[in-house]
This record gives structure tokens, C-alpha cells and sequence, in this order.
């Protein structure tokens, strides 16, 4: 995985993703899916809940500030989601997709 | 951040060997059209009741259904959901967001358990462009689901919530009847909530009219299942002719 190539191309991802708006209650993803890509959050904010309806243990509320990347840990070790993630309160995010990714995850093999 | 736990995944299942793809408008794919849906696919269950988009949302792939169904939803401005589909096994999901690079014009909401596969959008485009068999079948598909669009609207403008109920009954009788002894029975479990979203009608007007065709002995209810007990009942209330 070449972190570096990633973070120059990233402003170009971010103009090539695709703007998502979650409403308060909705899942930008479900727990034991796959991922379709990452979500980068520019406003708003997200909470994690694990399948049997408890919050995540760690710290099940997670303000996510500007800017910040979900699920590209997830997506660079080929797992699955290990919870639920749904948006608190309306929250606009970019997604970028596996196949926006993929060619940076290659180049390391 | 967030711990990571690997939790196993399903196992990809394969474009070329899925049986429900038989049934949808990617039927004729060639392999390698397939072979290259198979690289930029990710597949997932989703449990009754997940959404797999948001109406308002940009569309970022192509959904196909391989079990279960799925039902399609608009949300009035005063939150009200009116159902405009119910996608089975082989269909595809939020084609034409895709194609028109619009929003999602509905929600899709997981009726009951089901497996899906997204063909990533970038992926997809390419396919198309190289299939125009594909794309004769997507449009074929796409002036169904508008002759079904403009039916429905006439329905809604000119019937009577009777009538549109019965429609509606024999209309799932068609589309998901399994015959049994007394009679057809509906094989999809829709609430009352549902099947008014699905003819604009109020869930008290459609517990009422339930319990009017049962009181009749044109169907069986018991919980969410409906059987017709008569068919000639209903196509006469409905002013339909076979």
C-alpha cells in the first residue's frame, strides 16, 4: 500500500467521489459488509454500533471531525465492517470507491 | 480511532454461475462482460429492514439482487413513503440514478434477508459501452417500469380504493403467487403499512378493505399472508378483464 501516492492523488479522488448526504438515523454502512469504499466526512457527525444493538465498546460515540476518513483501514485489510456506522445528525460526506482505490492498494504487490 | 475485528466474509459469488442473473436484464452478458463485472463487485447480506441507498443520493454503482427482495420507496414531505417497486431475485437496483447521473429518485430497504452484488459504477460503464445487447434489454426494462409508472398514476387518479386494492392482490398473485391447497397464496410477507404505501391509500383504509374481500371469502389472511381464494372475485371488483 503506497500511503504516499494516495495522499497526492487524494484531492483528485475527493473531486471524482461522489457527495453523499446522511440524514440523521441513516447507515453510510452495516456491520459484517464489505466495503464499497471509504467515506470521507466534511461535516457532521457519525456514531459506531455493534450488531446486538450495544454501542461499540471502545467509545460507541465518535465525533468525526472535518475531514477525517472512515472505513480505509477496513478497506486495506481486505475485513469486513465490525460495526454499524449511522449518522447522529445529518452529515454530508465524499465516497470514494474501491475501484478509485484499488489502483493504489496494487501497487504495493 | 476504532479497533478492527476480521469478521469472516461471504463468499464472492460468481457472475458467471449465478442463476439469479437468468432472470434480470444482464441474462446475455458474454464472460469476459462478466468476468470483468466479477473484478469490481463486492458482495454483501443485508438483513430485513438495511437500506442499500438513500433517495437524494448519488448513485455510486449498480445493484443486483441475487436472493431475497427488495422494496423501492419515495418519502413525502411529510414523511409519508409511498412504494413505486419491489425488486426480486436478478433485478437490478438504482440503474437509472446511474444513467441519468440524478439522485436517487427512492430509498431501497431489504424486505426480508437479502444478498446483493454492486458493480462499481466506474466498472460498469465500460461493460455497457461494449454490450449493446445490454443496454436494448435495460431500455426494454426501463419502458416496463414506465408503462407500470403511468399505470399506477392512472389508478391512483381514477379507481377506488376497492378496486385498487384488488389490483393490487391480483397483481402480487402474479408476480409471487404460490399455488396451495386453498387457493394462491402471496409469497411475500407485506405489512398493512406496506401494501397501502403500494396504492396510496391509508393503513386503515387497507386493514378495512382486508377484512371486507375476507368477510366476502375472496381471501385467507393469517398474519402477513394472504391467500386469493377467489381469483374471479377479485378481477371483477378490480374491473379487469383476464
Amino acid at each position: 500500500m503506497d500511503f504516499s501516492k494516495l495522499e497526492k492523488s487524494w484531492p483528485t479522488l475527493i473531486k471524482e467521489g461522489q457527495p453523499l448526504t446522511f440524514k440523521k438515523g441513516q447507515a453510510l454502512f452495516y456491520e459484517g459488509h464489505s466495503p464499497y469504499g471509504i467515506f470521507l466526512i466534511q461535516s457532521g457527525e457519525v456514531e459506531f454500533w455493534k450488531e446486538d444493538g450495544n454501542p461499540t465498546q471502545d467509545n460507541h460515540r465518535h465525533t468525526i471531525a472535518q475531514g477525517e476518513i472512515i472505513g480505509l483501514d477496513v478497506f486495506a485489510s481486505d475485513a469486513v465492517h465490525c460495526c454499524t456506522c449511522m449518522a447522529s445528525e445529518d452529515c454530508q460526506a465524499v465516497f470514494i470507491s474501491k475501484t478509485q482505490l484499488l489502483p493504489f492498494f496494487n501497487s504495493s504487490t | 480511532m476504532f479497533k478492527l475485528s476480521v469478521v469472516s466474509k461471504i463468499s464472492k459469488l460468481d457472475c458467471i454461475a449465478c442463476s439469479s442473473r437468468l432472470l434480470g436484464v444482464l441474462c446475455n452478458l458474454e464472460q469476459p462482460a462478466l468476468e470483468e463485472c466479477n473484478q469490481h463487485k463486492t458482495t454483501n447480506e443485508y438483513k430485513k429492514g438495511q437500506v442499500i441507498f438513500y433517495e437524494g443520493n448519488q448513485a455510486y454503482g449498480l445493484y443486483c439482487i441475487f436472493t431475497g427482495r427488495v422494496k423501492l420507496f419515495k418519502t413525502g414531505v411529510d414523511g409519508k413513503q409511498q412504494i413505486v417497486r419491489i425488486a426480486g431475485p436478478g433485478d437490478l437496483l438504482g440503474y437509472r440514478s446511474l444513467f441519468s447521473d440524478e439522485p436517487y429518485s427512492a430509498t431501497a430497504e431489504a424486505l426480508e434477508n437479502a444478498t446483493i452484488c454492486c458493480v462499481d459504477r466506474n466498472a460498469f460503464f465500460p461493460v455497457l459501452a461494449k454490450n449493446p445487447e445490454l443496454a436494448l434489454n435495460i431500455i426494454s426494462k426501463l419502458c416496463r417500469e414506465l408503462r407500470q409508472a403511468e399505470e399506477l398514476a392512472t389508478s391512483i387518479a381514477q379507481r377506488s380504493v376497492r378496486e385498487r386494492m384488488a389490483e393490487l392482490l391480483l397483481m402480487l398473485k402474479e408476480a409471487y403467487g404460490k399455488p396451495t391447497k386453498k387457493g394462491v397464496l402471496i409469497d411475500l410477507k407485506l405489512s398493512r403499512e406496506e401494501l397501502a404505501e403500494m396504492i396510496g391509500i391509508t393503513q386503515e383504509t387497507a386493514i378495512r378493505l382486508l377484512s371486507e374481500f375476507k368477510g366476502d371469502g375472496v381471501i385467507e389472511v393469517r398474519d402477513r399472508d394472504i391467500t386469493i381464494v377467489d381469483s374471479k372475485a377479485l378481477l371483477e371488483t378490480a374491473r379487469l378483464e383476464i
